[in-house]
């Protein structure tokens, strides 16, 4: 069975080639162009697994993992980031436990596929 | 005896009883007294008898000058006298005056005493006498007191002098401290000051505190090298006063040259010499005496009870350096030690200044180089999975999709280090006569071919006319370019319409606006969004909107933004034709 990837990043064209990428490796891509809309997905469907950048217009990173939390969805997530305080800041949240995995752009494939494979 | 003779002899007798002067008649050749007055047995107490067998000389307390003024008398038939006093019976001294005559009666020579009580008299010429006395005291202590009034006010004038000169002197110190003038000139025109005031050749400024060299090469008259021989060797911070110069240790005999405030001070090099153990005359000598001054001070000057600065002075002649020039200087020490410290704060300021704008610097670069660190990352992510994607299916056909976001996204990498290449060195503008519409038809092209996909209405409102201004064409390339991506980003979540517009209101200006229907700007955000590093967007540098408003400024011109939230936005430029 396909595993269900929800990727979201306000990023049109790298969403586009991101689903199709990953489509080609077997895996069933939804894609979210900011935080309002992947939440309306994640209450609509479930997802294997979450690839989540942090910027992003109307909802935030830290935000949108709130509301997960709050709605008490079990999912992995694998937060896009290269920022070190962003471990800091969820931490303080406690946000931190819900993240299975973190990967900085621009994407290294092997590493991307290695990851998504381990969650 | 004829009658006339009686009659005058009745008529002189009579003159004799009845006078209120006393008178005796005496034996010339004895003087012993034939006959008294009863005027002056009255003033004696004797009677008759006991008087007629006197002596002239008995009716004197003491008889050796009455004898002498009897034979004086004898000699001179007339004699007057005033200071010898009666004695009377009881022994009671009577002031009198004396007038003797003598004449002679019958043949025979007699005597004729005048006695005149002058008791009065004597009292009052005693008590005018006395008042004289009184007087020329007076006027001798008053002329005292006015002689010494004199001095006191002399030193009054000379003290109020020295205050004045001290006042003056104050004043030149402040009005330096007032000024706008850097540390050397400070130090300058103080060692001008002191030249003045010590009358001294040499003058030299000397940093105590050891850390700054601030004060190096403020000295003058000195020889150069002999000044850093001194600068090296003369005071130490921690003493109040240390004379090193003099010898490894501050020694007794050396506290009679140092002033009560701590001053160095002699006056006279070989006398003092003379006077100091040999041990510390060596040391004196190589600094000092070899050079030939005879006149030499050392005043510290002290903030916060530390001696920051020495002042020196010398002279090749001696008595150069009195106490009282010492004791002036000594009195301003306090008003240079403001100046010097002063002048040390500024000092620490400019640094701190200088580190301040240095780390806003380098913060300003940082927040640039993690903006575009970032923001790059976002269009490489793309290209990158892209770039995998045609790797994949390089058999298969059509690629053209991929291409298509690869060179679009390669384009958005250029536009973000464009726009920072541009904030970081913008030029002013390279004037050249351009076709303005023609730049901006480019720039509406790029727009278009933006998103092929993407339907958003494009409407044109451009004068027909070919418009030339003066311009820098990329700085105009790169401000339509923003401001159309600005206008195309926002319209991106609907079915947006960017009207774009050129008109020609006046001779002297074009205007140029773009306007869409897009998502618009909060009121709180509308006075930022000129700000460096000011955006809303999740991807963008918030360098866009400074660049152009930078550029419309350097064509001076003008930049205006209006927008209403949910309504749209619209950006209107007007630029002058001519420059």
């Amino acid at each position: 069975m396909n595993r269900k990837i929800l990727f979201i990043d306000d990023d049109k064209e790298l969403s586009e080639e991101m689903a199709d990428f990953l489509g080609a490796q077997g895996y069933g891509v939804q894609t979210a162009c900011d935080g309002m809309q992947a939440e309306k997905f994640i209450r609509e469907c479930q997802y294997d697994v979450i690839l989540m950048d942090w910027k992003m217009p109307k909802l935030n990173g830290t935000e949108l993992l709130k509301r997960i939390k709050n709605v008490g969805l079990k999912v992995k997530i694998i937060f896009i980031s290269g920022k070190p305080f962003l471990d800091k800041e969820l931490k303080k949240q406690g946000l931190l436990p819900m993240i299975s995995g973190v990967i900085a752009k621009p994407y290294n494939v092997v590493e991307l596929l290695t990851l998504l494979k381990s969650t | 005896m004829s009658n006339s003779q009686q009659s005058f002899e009745i008529r002189y007798r009579r003159l004799f009883e009845t006078a209120r002067d006393g008178i005796a008649i005496l034996n010339a050749m004895t003087g012993q007294i034939d006959d008294a007055n009863p005027f002056l047995l009255k003033m004696l107490g004797y009677s008759h008898e006991e008087a007629v067998r006197k002596y002239f000389w008995d009716i004197f307390p003491q008889k050796k000058l009455p004898i002498a003024r009897f034979k004086e008398l004898q000699i001179k038939k007339y004699i007057r006298f005033e200071d010898l006093p009666l004695e009377t019976k009881e022994g009671k001294r009577i002031q009198v005056e004396f007038i003797n005559n003598v004449y002679e009666v019958n043949g025979k020579k007699v005597i004729q005493c005048n006695i005149r009580d002058i008791t009065e008299r004597k009292i009052v010429e005693e008590n005018i006498e006395k008042h004289k006395e009184s007087l020329e005291q007076q006027v001798n202590q008053r002329t005292n007191q006015l002689i010494g009034m004199n001095e006191e006010l002399k030193h009054e004038i000379i003290d109020r002098q020295k205050s004045e000169k001290l006042v003056y002197a104050s004043n030149k110190i402040l009005k330096l401290l007032s000024k706008e003038i850097s540390q050397k000139q400070y130090s300058d025109s103080l060692i001008g000051l002191l030249k003045d005031w010590s009358g001294c050749r040499c003058i030299g400024l000397q940093d105590i505190s050891g850390n700054k060299k601030s004060y190096d090469d403020a000295f003058h008259g000195y020889k150069p090298e002999f000044w850093r021989l001194a600068n090296g060797i003369s005071l130490l911070q921690k003493e109040i006063f240390n004379i090193d110069i003099l010898s490894s240790k501050t020694e007794a005999e050396y506290l009679m040259a140092i002033t009560p405030r701590g001053s160095f001070r002699c006056d006279n090099t070989k006398e003092f010499l003379a006077s100091i153990s040999k041990k510390a005359k060596v040391r004196f000598l190589k600094a000092r005496v070899k050079n030939g001054f005879m006149s030499v001070a050392i005043i510290p000057i002290i903030s916060r009870g530390q001696i920051i600065v020495a002042i020196h002075l010398a002279d090749e002649k001696p008595k150069m350096v009195t106490l009282s020039k010492i004791e002036f200087i000594e009195k301003l020490t306090p008003l240079i030690a403001e100046g010097i410290d002063k002048f040390d704060l500024e000092n620490k300021m400019k640094i701190a200044h200088e580190e301040l704008i240095q780390a806003k610097r380098l913060s300003d670069i940082g927040t640039l180089a993690a903006t575009v660190a970032h923001e790059l990352r976002n269009p490489l992510a793309a290209i990158n999975i892209a770039m995998h994607n045609i790797r994949r299916k390089k058999m298969d056909l059509p690629i053209d999709k991929h291409l298509d976001s690869i060179e679009k996204k390669v384009f958005e990498s250029d536009q973000i280090i464009s726009n920072l290449l541009f904030c970081s060195r913008l030029k002013l503008p390279h004037y050249e006569s351009v076709d303005i519409k023609s730049v901006l038809f480019e720039c509406i092209e790029i727009i278009k071919k933006k998103d092929r996909k993407r339907r958003f209405k494009l409407i044109q409102k451009i004068e027909k006319m070919k418009v030339i201004i003066d311009a820098d064409p990329l700085q105009m390339s790169e401000l339509f370019n923003n401001i159309l991506n600005n206008a195309f980003d926002a319209t991106a979540t609907k079915n947006g319409v960017i009207t774009v517009g050129l008109e020609i209101n006046n001779i002297a200006s074009v205007e140029i606006y773009v306007n869409d229907n897009g998502i618009g700007i909060p009121v709180e955000d509308l006075k930022k969004i000129t700000e460096p590093f000011f955006t809303t967007k999740a991807k963008g540098t918030g360098l866009g909107l400074t660049v152009c408003q930078q550029i419309v400024m350097l064509h001076n011109g003008e930049f205006d933004i209006k927008s209403e939230l949910g309504v749209g936005t619209t950006v209107t430029i007007c630029l002058p034709k001519k420059r």
